[in-house]
C-alpha cells in the first residue's frame, strides 16, 4: 500500500516539475521571436505589405466616387462622391482602417527587419525601402482624403500612448513621407523588367512616380516636376506596337499586360493576378465580366460629362449638338475614345444588345436599356471598352488582367502639370509629355499656339489627364485637388435621347426611362440629388467610429461637426 | 466437502449481511442410512449431503462443526436423523427445499421484569407493490435487534417472536414499515419502493454520488429520456430535458452538429460552450450512438463544476456510456429500429412571376426610376409564350423535396463470461437531406465494445472502445444563413425557368441556378472516423480506498473531398454558345484532418466512516494533450467528374497546404465530502490547472469551491412532517471557475506571424507574405467565474411529488475582449482580460408520479430564467455602429435601435406635388437625408442634444435598447403514461421571452438587385391600394433601403415559441406470447419530433434562430415508426 503511495507521489513530482509538457509552440505559424533569420523571411515580411495595393478595388472605390464612370447603381462609394452621407457610413471607416492596418504592418516590418543580420545591408535596405514606399502610399491616400491625420511610425500595442494620438498637420505628414522616399528610394532596383519574375515589386521608378504624385497633390510643383523628371530618366517608354487604333486599349488587356508581355515598358507598377495558379493560390478579379456581363447590367456606367471630354479628332472641343446619332458620338473623336468606350459595330461578349433586329450577338450595335437577363444592359447608354479582356467575360471572377497602379503616362502628365503650374511649361514640355501620348494614338498635338477655343492650357492639361488616365482610379482625387467639386454635385447623366433611333430598340423602351432636359436635349438620368458643399466636401468626414474610439481625433473636418 | 465449504461461505455471507439468522422452510422426507463413530460433525453432515442431496447452511458461531459425533440409523428420514443428532445439543434445523439450515435457537426472551415471555412462530411473505417477492428483506422485532430474519428467495420468512411484538420490515430502496403486534401468522407485507431519486446515483466529476447526498446543483437525464426519439444528435435530444440548459439547433441539415448548448445563460462574450466529457474525457457527444448512453449529468453550479477548473466556466456535461450489468450471466440481445420521414417546418413563400414583376415595377416607380417590365412581358409570363425568359418558377419548392427518409437500426449484446462482462453495440443511422439532387445526407455507423475483467476481487480492468464512421454529403457552398442553394433560391428571379425548353439548365444571372448547382455542381463529401480507446485499471487497496488510472486516446481522421463540377449554361437559342460556365475549370480538393487527443488520469477515491461521521473524497492528477494536423491538396481540370480522385486532375495548377495546432493542460484536483448522519453535508473541491495557452507566468489557475446541504427532514424535530414530506434538503454553494478558451488561436500570448492572403501575384508567381495581423498580449490569462447558488430539494406525498429549486448568481470577470481601439493601433488589437458579465437566474422543476390502478403516469414541468447583463467593459465606449450593442447594464449583444410608430401616411406631409406625385415637408420627426414618402417608417423622437425631443431623429439621441435574443423563461412540460401494454409520452418545450431580427433577403425585397419579394410583401403599404399605417411592410423601394437598413421595433421579431418537441405512442406485446420466441420484450412505437410549433415569429423561419439573414436549411419534423426487441 505504501508502495503505491510512494510511486504515485514520485510520479506526480516528476511530471509537475516538467515544464516542457506545457511549453508548446505553434506548429503552423512562425512567431516573431524565431522569424527574421534569412532573406526568405525578409522577403515574405515585405510581401505582406503589398496588401496596401488595393488591386481592382481602386476602381470600385475611386471611380465610383468620381463622376466619369461610377458603378451604375448600388454602391455606397457613389453616395460618398455625391455628398449625401453621414459620418457613420462604413466605407470611410474601411478606408481609414485598411490604411492604418497597412501602416501598422510597415511599422512592424521596419521595427524588425534589421534583425535579419545574416542578410547583407543592401538587401535589407531594399525591402525596407518597400516598407517606406507603402507607408508613404497610405499616408498620401489618407491625407488626400482626410487632410490631417495621426502620423504613426512606431509599432504600437494596446498600452502605447500613440493609440490615442491626435491629428498631425497634413504638411508635416507629407514632409515626413517624402523625406522617407527621397532617402530610401535609391535602395530599390532602378527598373524591373516587364514579364520578369520580379514584376510587380516596387522599383525606383515606382517610388519616383509616387513621389511626383505626392508632391503634385500637395502643390509642391518643382519637387513634383523634379521627381517626374528623375523617373523619366529611368528608361520607361509608352507601350506602342505601331497600331494607333489599338495600342492604347491593349495596354489594358491581355495583349499588353506587362506581367506577361515584355514589350510593355510603360507599366511601372501593377497589381498582378494569376488565375492559373492552384486553387488556393490563384488570384483574380471580375472586372471584364462586370463591364460586359451578358445577363445583367454593366457595372460601371460612363457618363455624359465623360463622353463630352474627348476632343474632336482635330483637337477641338466636341459639341454634342453637332451629332444626331448614337454612332455619331464616336465619330471624328480623339482616337482614345473608341478605345475607352465601346463603339457600335464592335465585337463584344455582352451577347444580346438593345437592337432586336441584330441577329449577331457577338457584335454590339446598340445599347440595351432593359435588364431582362438576356444581354448586357447599360444604365447610361454606354459601355466601357478600356480594361475589358473579352476572353474573361464568360466566367465569373476568373479575370487575371493586371490592374495598373503607376504607368509612365502618369509620370509624363505629372510633369506637364507641375511645369505648367510652376509657369515653366513650354512647347517642348508638351512635346515630351502630352504629345507623346497623342502620338501613340494618332491624335493631333497640343500646341501652345493652338489651344482649343474657349479653353486654356491648364484646362487642356487637366483634360489630357482625365482622358488618358480615364477609368484608372484617378478622377475623384484629381477633382478634389483641382477644387472642381461642383462637378461632383451635378446629376449623373447618360446618353442623349435625340441620338437614339427608336427603330433600333424594342418598342416603348425609351418611354419607360427617366430623362432630364439639358439645353433642350433629354439626357438619361443615372442619379440625381447629388450635392457638393465646397466648405465641407473637399475632405471626407473622419469616420464616426474612429472619433468615438479616439476622441483626440476631434474636431472633425470643417462642415462635418 | 468443497461444495459444502462453498455453500458455507455463501451462507455465512448472507448471514453476516443480514446480521441475523437462518430461516427454515418445510421439506419433504427422504430416507437414508448412516453409521458413524466419533467423527467430526462436519464430516457427518457431508455424508448426509452426499446421500440425501440436501445441502446445509450452518451458522458456525452457533454450531461446533469439529465436535465428534456418533450415530447409527438405517432407512430413516433426514428429519429423523437430524433430530437425533441435534436434539441433545440444543441445535435446531429447518429444511427448506433442498437446503437445511442448522442453528442454535434464541433464548426465550426475558422481559424487563425478568419474567420469561411467551413466544410464537409467525411466517409471512414480503412483496413489492406489484406483488413481486422481495428477497433479503430484513424482518426484525422492534426494539430487539437480536430477534429477526431475512426473507428467502421466495420472499418468505419464518420467525419466532414474543406474542405482542411489533415487526419492522425494511429493504434497501424501499420505505421501511412496521407491522403492529400482535402479529398474525401468514402475514403479507408489502413494501413500497422509495422514490427513484432518493436512491438515484448521479455521475459527478471523477465519481458518483447518491443524489440525496448532493450539495451542489446537478441535473441528470437517463437513457429512457432520449431513447426512441428520432434525433440526429444527442445535443438535439437534450432540448427541454434539463432545467437551466438551453439547446438551440439552428438547422435540420444532416450531419450538421451546430447545436449550441448554454448552461445557465451566456457567461462570456467569448467561447460560451460547456465542457463536454464522454466517460470522463473531452469528446463529441453528437456523434455517439444515443442508445449507448447510460446517463448525462450536467454540473451547473460552481461547486459541482470546479473540479474541472479552467474549462468548466460554462458548465460541464458528463456523458456516461452504458455500464456492464454484472448480475446477468445470460447474454441479452436487444434490437432497436426505426424508420420515418422528415418534412420541413417553415419555409419562405416567394411571389410568383407576375406578382414579382408587378411589385418590381411598383418598387421602381416609388423611387422615381423607370419600370422594368412592360405589358408585353407580363403577357409572355401569363401565356407562357417565352418559357426561356419569362417562366414562372417557385424556386423554394424546386430546391427542396417535400420529405426525406431517416432510419436507424441498432443492436446491443451484453453478458458475462467467467470473470468478465461485455457489452457490444452497433448502430446504423441514415438521414437523407431535403435538398434535391441527393446533395445532403448523413450515414453513420457506431460501434462500441466494453469489456470488464475482475481479478482477485481487487483489480478491475475495463476496456472501452468506441468507433464511429460518418459520411456526410453537403453542397459545396454551405447551407447556412446568407449563402448556399436555399438562400440562392430566394435570390433568383421567379421568371427564370429551371430548364430551358431544350432541356439544358437555365441561367439565372449572378446567383446562377440553385437547382442546377445542387444536381450538377459537385459536392462536399466528408468521410470521417473517430476511434476512442479507453483503458481503466482500478485497484482496491482496501475497503473504501481505491486507485484508478485511466488512459484515453481519441483519434479522429477525416477526409473532406470537395468536388466542383463544371456546369455550362448555354444560350437556349444557340446551344453552342456558353453564356456562363460555373466552376470552370472543374476541381477537386482534398482536406485530410488528423487529430489525436490523449488523456491520462490517476485518481484515488476513498470512503470511510467514524461513527456517524462519513468521509469520502477523491484526489488526482490529470493531463491532456492534443495535436491536430490538416493537409490540403487540390487539382484542376479533372479528366472525369464521376467520383474522381486527385490524380485525375491536371498537374498544372495543383496546390497543397497544411495547418496544425496543439495544446496541453495539466491539472491536480481533489474533492472532500463530509456528512454527519446523512443530515449535514459538506463538500470542498479544488483544482489547479496549467495550460499551454498562456505564458509561463500566467499559466496556472486555482479553482476552489465549497458547498453544504442540510437534510432538514432527517432532524428529529421534523418528525411531525414525515407524513407529508419524505425529504427536505436545502443547499448552498460557492466556487470559482475558469475559461481557458481564448479567441481563435491556441497561442494568444505569442506574437504570431500569420500568412497574408490576397496579395498581388508578383511576377505571376504565388506570393506568400507574413506579418503580425493580431497584436499579442503576453499578459493574457483565464476568464474567472465566481458563482453562488442556493437551492432546495423537496419530496413529498410519499415521494410522488418532487420539487427542486435553485437560485444562482454567476459573475464572469476578466472576460477576454477585443476592445474597440482606434485603427491607428495598426493591427487587430489583442484580446485582454477586461470585461465582466453577470448572470442571475433561477430554476424550478416540479415532477409528479403516481398510478391509478393499472395506469401509471408522470408529469413534470421545468422553468428557468436567467438575466444576462454586462457589468464592465473596461471603460470602453460601446460600439454603436450595429443593431446589436455591448453596453454596460444591458445583455450581451442587446438589440439597439429606434422605436417605430407605424408607417407615414399622406397626413404626415405638408405638401403634395401633383405632377411629380411626390410628398414633401414632413410633419413628423425624420432622419435627415432620406427622401420620405407615405409608407416609410416613422420613429419616436426620444431625446435630443438638450435631453429632450428635438424634432429630429438622430442616431445619437433616439436609439434605445430594444431587447435581447438571449432566450429567457425557457420551459418544458413533459408527461408520460402507461396503461397495461400501452405507453404514451409527450414533451413540450418553449421560450417565454426572446427577440429576433431578420436581415437582408430573409425579410426584404428589392433591397438590392437580387432580393426578390415573398408573398408577405404583397401586403406592403401602398398609398392607393393599402394606405394602412400598420401594414405588414413599408412601401416598396427599389435599391433604396433606408427603411430596411435602419433598425427599429418595426423589424423586431417576437421569437417566443411553444413546441411539441416529441410525442410517442408505444405498445408492448404481451410477454406470454413473445416468450415462446425467447423474446423478453417486444415494443412497437410511433414517435414524432417537432410536430407542432406555436409562435408569432416571422412565418418563414424557425424562432430558434432569432437573428439571421435567412436561407439556412430548414428545421425538420420527423415522424417515425419503430421497434424494440430484447431477446434473452
Amino acid at each position: 500500500m505504501k508502495k503505491y503511495l510512494i510511486i504515485g507521489l514520485m510520479a506526480v513530482l516528476f511530471i509537475s516539475c516538467n515544464d516542457e509538457f506545457l511549453d508548446r509552440a505553434p506548429l503552423d505559424t512562425v512567431t516573431n521571436e524565431n522569424f527574421w533569420q534569412n532573406e526568405e523571411h525578409l522577403k515574405s515580411g515585405a510581401n505582406a505589405l503589398y496588401t496596401a495595393m488595393k488591386g481592382k478595388d481602386i476602381l470600385n472605390i475611386f471611380e465610383s466616387m468620381g463622376e466619369s464612370a461610377p458603378w451604375a447603381i448600388t454602391t455606397a462609394y457613389r453616395t460618398i462622391g455625391g455628398g449625401n452621407y453621414s459620418t457613420d457610413i462604413s466605407q470611410i471607416n474601411s478606408l481609414w482602417v485598411s490604411a492604418y492596418y497597412n501602416i501598422g504592418r510597415c511599422n512592424f516590418f521596419l521595427n524588425n527587419y534589421n534583425r535579419t543580420t545574416s542578410v547583407s545591408v543592401d538587401v535589407r535596405e531594399r525591402y525596407a525601402a518597400e516598407a517606406y514606399f507603402f507607408r508613404a502610399y497610405d499616408y498620401w491616400l489618407l491625407t488626400s482624403l482626410f487632410g490631417d491625420v495621426p502620423y504613426i511610425t512606431k509599432e504600437l500595442n494596446i498600452y502605447s500612448d500613440d493609440v490615442y494620438r491626435s491629428r498631425d498637420p497634413r504638411s508635416q505628414v507629407i514632409d515626413s513621407i517624402t523625406a522617407d522616399l527621397e532617402r530610401n528610394y535609391k535602395n530599390l532596383p532602378a527598373y524591373i523588367v516587364p514579364a520578369s519574375s520580379g514584376f510587380g515589386r516596387i522599383s525606383q521608378g515606382a517610388a519616383l512616380a509616387l513621389l511626383s504624385r505626392i508632391y503634385l497633390y500637395n502643390e509642391r510643383w518643382s519637387d513634383a516636376a523634379n521627381a517626374a523628371k528623375r523617373a523619366m530618366g529611368i528608361g520607361y517608354e509608352l507601350y506602342s506596337t505601331g497600331n494607333p487604333a489599338e495600342d492604347y486599349r491593349n495596354l489594358f488587356n491581355f495583349t499588353g499586360r506587362a506581367s506577361r508581355v515584355s514589350t510593355n515598358k510603360e507599366t511601372i507598377l501593377a497589381y498582378v493576378y494569376n488565375f492559373d495558379l492552384g486553387e488556393d493560390a490563384r488570384t483574380s478579379h471580375n472586372l471584364s465580366r462586370e463591364l460586359w456581363v451578358p445577363n445583367d447590367y454593366s457595372r460601371f456606367a460612363p457618363t455624359k460629362t465623360m463622353i463630352e471630354t474627348w476632343l474632336t479628332a482635330d483637337g477641338k472641343i466636341w459639341n454634342p449638338s453637332t451629332v444626331n446619332t448614337y454612332e455619331g458620338v464616336f465619330e471624328n473623336r480623339d482616337p482614345r475614345m473608341k478605345q475607352s468606350i465601346l463603339p457600335p459595330n464592335t465585337l463584344w461578349e455582352g451577347k444580346k444588345d438593345g437592337n432586336p433586329n441584330n441577329t449577331n450577338s457577338s457584335i454590339f450595335t446598340y445599347p440595351k436599356f432593359t435588364n431582362d437577363k438576356d444581354g448586357c444592359m447599360t444604365y447610361s447608354g454606354y459601355y466601357l471598352y478600356k480594361y475589358v479582356e473579352p476572353t474573361k467575360v464568360g466566367q465569373v471572377s476568373q479575370d487575371d488582367n493586371d490592374i495598373i497602379f503607376f504607368r509612365y503616362a502618369e509620370v509624363l502628365l505629372n510633369y506637364a502639370e507641375a511645369m505648367e503650374q510652376a509657369g515653366h511649361c513650354t512647347q517642348s514640355t508638351l512635346d515630351s509629355t502630352i504629345n507623346k501620348l497623342r502620338d501613340r494614338v494618332g491624335m493631333v498635338h497640343l500646341t501652345l499656339s493652338n489651344i482649343p477655343a474657349g479653353s486654356d492650357l491648364r484646362t487642356e492639361i487637366r483634360r489630357e489627364r482625365k482622358v488618358e488616365l480615364f477609368f484608372e482610379g484617378h478622377r475623384y482625387l484629381d477633382i478634389i485637388r483641382w477644387k472642381q467639386g461642383d462637378l461632383l454635385g451635378q446629376d449623373l447623366l447618360g446618353v442623349n435621347r435625340r441620338w437614339l433611333d427608336e427603330s433600333k430598340l424594342s418598342s416603348g423602351v425609351l418611354n419607360a426611362l427617366k430623362w432630364k432636359t439639358v439645353n433642350g436635349d433629354q439626357y438619361l438620368i443615372i442619379e440625381t440629388g447629388r450635392t457638393f458643399n465646397s466648405a465641407k466636401h473637399y475632405l471626407l468626414s473622419l469616420p464616426f467610429t474612429q472619433m468615438q474610439r479616439n476622441p483626440n481625433l476631434r474636431p472633425n473636418n470643417p462642415g462635418w461637426d | 466437502m468443497k461444495l459444502f465449504s462453498t455453500l458455507r461461505l455463501f451462507g455465512i455471507a448472507i448471514l453476516l449481511l443480514a446480521e441475523a439468522l437462518i430461516f427454515i422452510v418445510s421439506a419433504q422426507d427422504k430416507k437414508i442410512s448412516l453409521n458413524v463413530t466419533k467423527k467430526p460433525l462436519s464430516s457427518v453432515l457431508n455424508e448426509i449431503e452426499s446421500k440425501s442431496g440436501y445441502s446445509f447452511l450452518v451458522r458456525s458461531n452457533d454450531v461446533d462443526l469439529d465436535e465428534p459425533v456418533t450415530i447409527s440409523v438405517s432407512n430413516k428420514s433426514v428429519r429423523d436423523i437430524l433430530f437425533r443428532l441435534f436434539n441433545e445439543r440444543q441445535i435446531r434445523f429447518e429444511i427448506s427445499g433442498n437446503s437445511i439450515s442448522i442453528f442454535k435457537p434464541q433464548k426465550v426472551q426475558e422481559s424487563t421484569d425478568g419474567k420469561a415471555v411467551e413466544t410464537k412462530k409467525v411466517s409471512g411473505l414480503v412483496t413489492d407493490q406489484n406483488g413481486e417477492p422481495i428477497i433479503g428483506a430484513t424482518i426484525q422485532v422492534k426494539d430487539n435487534n437480536k430477534l429477526g430474519t431475512i426473507s428467502d428467495v421466495n420472499g418468505k420468512f419464518n420467525l419466532e417472536i414474543p406474542l405482542q411484538a411489533t415487526l419492522t420490515v425494511s429493504y434497501i430502496g424501499y420505505s421501511p414499515i412496521e407491522v403492529k403486534g400482535p402479529v398474525k401468522d401468514n402475514q403479507n407485507i408489502v413494501l413500497r419502493e422509495m422514490s427513484k431519486t432518493l436512491n438515484e446515483v448521479v455521475v459527478v466529476g471523477y465519481g458518483t454520488q447518491k443524489k440525496i447526498n448532493l450539495s451542489g446543483s446537478v441535473g441528470m437525464v437517463t437513457a429512457d429520456d432520449i431513447a426512441s426519439r428520432p434525433v440526429s444528435s444527442v445535443a438535439n435530444g437534450l432540448q427541454g430535458l434539463l432545467t437551466g440548459v438551453t439547446v438551440v439547433n439552428p438547422t435540420g441539415q444532416p450531419g450538421s452538429s451546430s447545436s449550441t448548448i448554454r448552461i445557465r445563460g451566456l457567461g462570456t462574450i467569448g467561447n460560451a460552450n460547456p465542457l463536454i466529457l464522454v466517460d470522463g474525457v473531452e469528446g463529441d457527444m453528437n456523434i455517439l450512438n444515443p442508445e449507448d448512453i447510460q446517463s448525462i449529468s450536467v454540473l451547473k453550479d460552481a461547486a459541482s463544476a470546479a473540479i474541472y477548473g479552467a474549462r468548466a466556466a460554462n458548465g460541464v456535461i458528463l456523458v456516461t456510456t452504458k455500464n456492464l450489468n454484472t448480475k446477468d450471466k445470460k447474454p441479452t440481445i436487444s434490437l432497436n429500429a426505426y424508420y420515418g420521414v422528415q418534412t420541413p417546418t417553415r419555409l419562405p413563400e416567394m411571389c410568383d412571376a407576375v406578382d414579382f414583376m408587378t411589385l418590381d415595377n411598383e418598387a421602381r416607380t416609388n423611387v422615381g426610376s423607370a419600370i422594368a417590365w412592360n405589358d408585353s412581358q407580363f403577357e409572355k409570363v401569363k401565356t407562357g409564350s417565352s418559357p426561356n425568359y419569362f417562366g414562372n418558377t417557385d424556386w423554394i419548392s424546386k430546391v427542396l423535396n417535400s420529405n426525406a427518409p431517416q432510419q436507424s437500426y441498432s443492436l446491443n449484446v451484453n453478458g458475462n463470461v467467467g470473470n468478465s462482462g461485455y457489452i457490444f453495440s452497433y448502430r446504423y443511422f441514415d438521414q437523407d437531406g431535403l435538398t434535391v439532387g441527393n446533395s445532403t445526407g448523413e450515414k453513420r455507423h457506431n460501434l462500441r465494445l466494453k469489456i470488464d475483467s475482475r481479478l482477485l476481487n481487487k483489480v478491475q480492468f475495463t476496456t472501452n472502445i468506441g468507433y464511429t464512421v460518418r459520411n456526410v454529403i453537403s453542397p459545396v457552398s454551405s447551407l447556412t444563413s446568407g449563402g448556399g442553394a436555399i438562400y440562392n433560391a430566394m435570390r433568383i428571379a421567379p421568371n427564370v425557368p429551371v430548364h430551358y425548353t431544350d432541356g439544358s439548365w437555365a441561367y439565372g444571372g449572378g446567383n446562377t441556378n440553385p437547382v442546377a448547382i445542387l444536381y450538377d455542381g459537385g459536392n462536399n463529401n466528408l468521410d470521417a472516423d473517430e476511434l476512442s480507446l479507453m483503458a481503466i485499471g482500478k485497484v482496491d487497496i482496501m475497503k473504501g480506498w481505491d486507485i484508478t488510472t485511466t488512459y484515453s486516446a481519441i483519434n479522429k481522421n477525416s477526409l473532406v473531398k470537395i468536388l466542383k463540377k463544371t456546369i455550362n449554361f448555354v444560350n437556349p437559342e444557340d446551344p453552342e454558345t456558353i453564356v456562363y460556365s460555373y466552376n470552370n475549370p472543374n476541381s477537386l480538393s482534398n482536406a485530410d484532418l488528423r487529430q489525436r487527443q490523449q488523456t491520462l488520469i490517476v485518481q484515488s477515491n476513498f470512503d470511510f466512516s467514524v461513527g456517524n461521521h462519513n468521509f469520502s473524497g477523491v484526489g488526482g492528477f490529470e493531463q491532456e494533450w492534443a495535436v491536430l494536423q490538416q493537409f490540403d491538396a487540390s487539382r484542376l481540370n479533372l479528366i472525369t467528374e464521376d467520383d474522381p480522385t486527385l490524380n485525375l486532375g491536371s498537374t498544372d495548377g495543383m496546390s497543397n497546404d497544411a495547418s496544425a495546432s496543439q495544446w496541453a493542460i495539466r491539472s491536480f484536483f481533489g474533492r472532500l465530502n463530509y456528512n454527519f448522519s446523512d443530515r449535514y453535508l459538506l463538500e470542498m473541491n479544488y483544482r489547479l490547472d496549467m495550460s499551454s495557452r498562456f505564458s509561463k507566468e500566467y499559466r496556472t489557475g486555482r479553482f476552489p469551491s465549497f458547498s453544504g446541504a442540510w437534510r432538514l427532514s432527517e432532524e428529529p424535530f421534523m418528525a411531525f412532517s414525515r407524513k407529508l414530506f419524505d425529504n427536505i434538503k436545502v443547499r448552498g454553494s460557492w466556487g470559482m471557475l475558469g475559461n481557458q478558451y481564448v479567441g481563435s488561436t491556441d497561442f494568444p500570448y505569442l506574437s504570431v506571424l500569420n500568412e497574408v492572403t490576397g496579395l498581388s501575384t508578383i511576377g505571376t508567381l504565388a506570393t506568400s507574405g507574413y506579418t503580425q495581423t493580431t497584436l499579442a498580449n503576453p499578459q493574457l490569462s483565464w476568464e474567472k467565474i465566481k458563482m453562488l447558488d442556493f437551492g432546495a430539494d423537496v419530496s413529498l406525498l410519499k415521494n410522488r411529488l418532487e420539487i427542486t429549486f435553485d437560485w444562482y448568481k454567476k459573475n464572469t470577470s476578466g472576460i477576454l475582449l477585443q476592445l474597440n481601439y482606434p485603427a491607428q493601433i495598426g493591427a487587430t488589437p489583442s484580446e485582454q482580460n477586461a470585461g465582466s458579465v453577470s448572470n442571475k437566474g433561477w430554476e424550478v422543476n416540479v415532477a409528479w408520479r403516481d398510478k391509478i390502478g393499472q395506469l401509471k403516469y408522470g408529469i413534470s414541468l421545468n422553468l428557468s430564467d436567467v438575466k444576462n447583463k454586462i457589468t464592465d467593459l473596461a471603460g470602453m465606449s460601446p460600439d454603436l455602429s450595429s443593431y446589436q450593442i455591448r453596453q454596460v447594464g444591458f445583455p450581451i449583444d442587446a438589440f439597439y435601435g429606434y422605436v417605430s410608430e407605424g408607417l407615414m401616411t399622406p397626413d404626415d406631409f405638408g405638401y403634395y406635388d401633383e405632377t411629380e406625385k411626390k410628398y414633401s415637408i414632413e410633419k413628423v420627426p425624420v432622419v435627415i437625408g432620406n427622401d420620405y414618402e407615405p409608407g416609410d417608417i416613422k420613429y419616436k423622437d426620444i431625446s435630443g442634444p438638450q435631453g429632450k425631443p428635438d424634432g429630429k431623429i438622430s442616431p445619437e439621441y433616439d436609439r434605445v435598447v430594444l431587447g435581447s435574443s438571449i432566450p429567457r423563461y425557457t420551459y418544458a412540460f413533459k408527461g408520460d403514461l402507461q396503461y397495461k401494454n400501452i405507453d404514451f409520452s409527450f414533451s413540450v418545450q418553449g421560450v417565454g421571452k426572446c427577440k429576433g431580427y431578420l436581415t437582408g433577403t430573409a425579410r426584404h425585397a428589392f433591397q438590392d438587385m437580387a432580393a426578390y419579394p415573398q408573398k408577405i410583401h404583397l401586403q406592403r403599404y401602398n398609398v392607393e391600394t393599402n394606405p394602412d399605417p400598420n401594414a405588414a411592410y413599408p412601401r416598396l423601394t427599389y435599391n433604396v433601403s433606408f427603411n430596411q437598413s435602419t433598425f427599429s421595433t418595426y423589424w423586431l421579431e417576437d421569437a417566443t415559441y411553444l413546441r411539441l418537441k416529441n410525442i410517442q405512442l408505444g405498445y408492448t406485446l404481451p410477454q406470454h406470447l413473445t416468450r415462446k420466441a425467447k423474446i423478453e420484450r417486444c415494443r412497437v412505437y410511433a414517435s414524432a419530433d417537432n410536430l407542432l410549433t406555436l409562435t408569432d415569429f416571422f412565418y418563414a423561419y424557425d424562432p430558434e434562430t432569432p437573428v439571421s439573414s435567412g436561407g439556412y436549411y430548414p428545421q425538420i419534423k420527423t415522424c417515425v415508426i419503430g421497434l424494440n426487441i430484447t431477446f434473452q
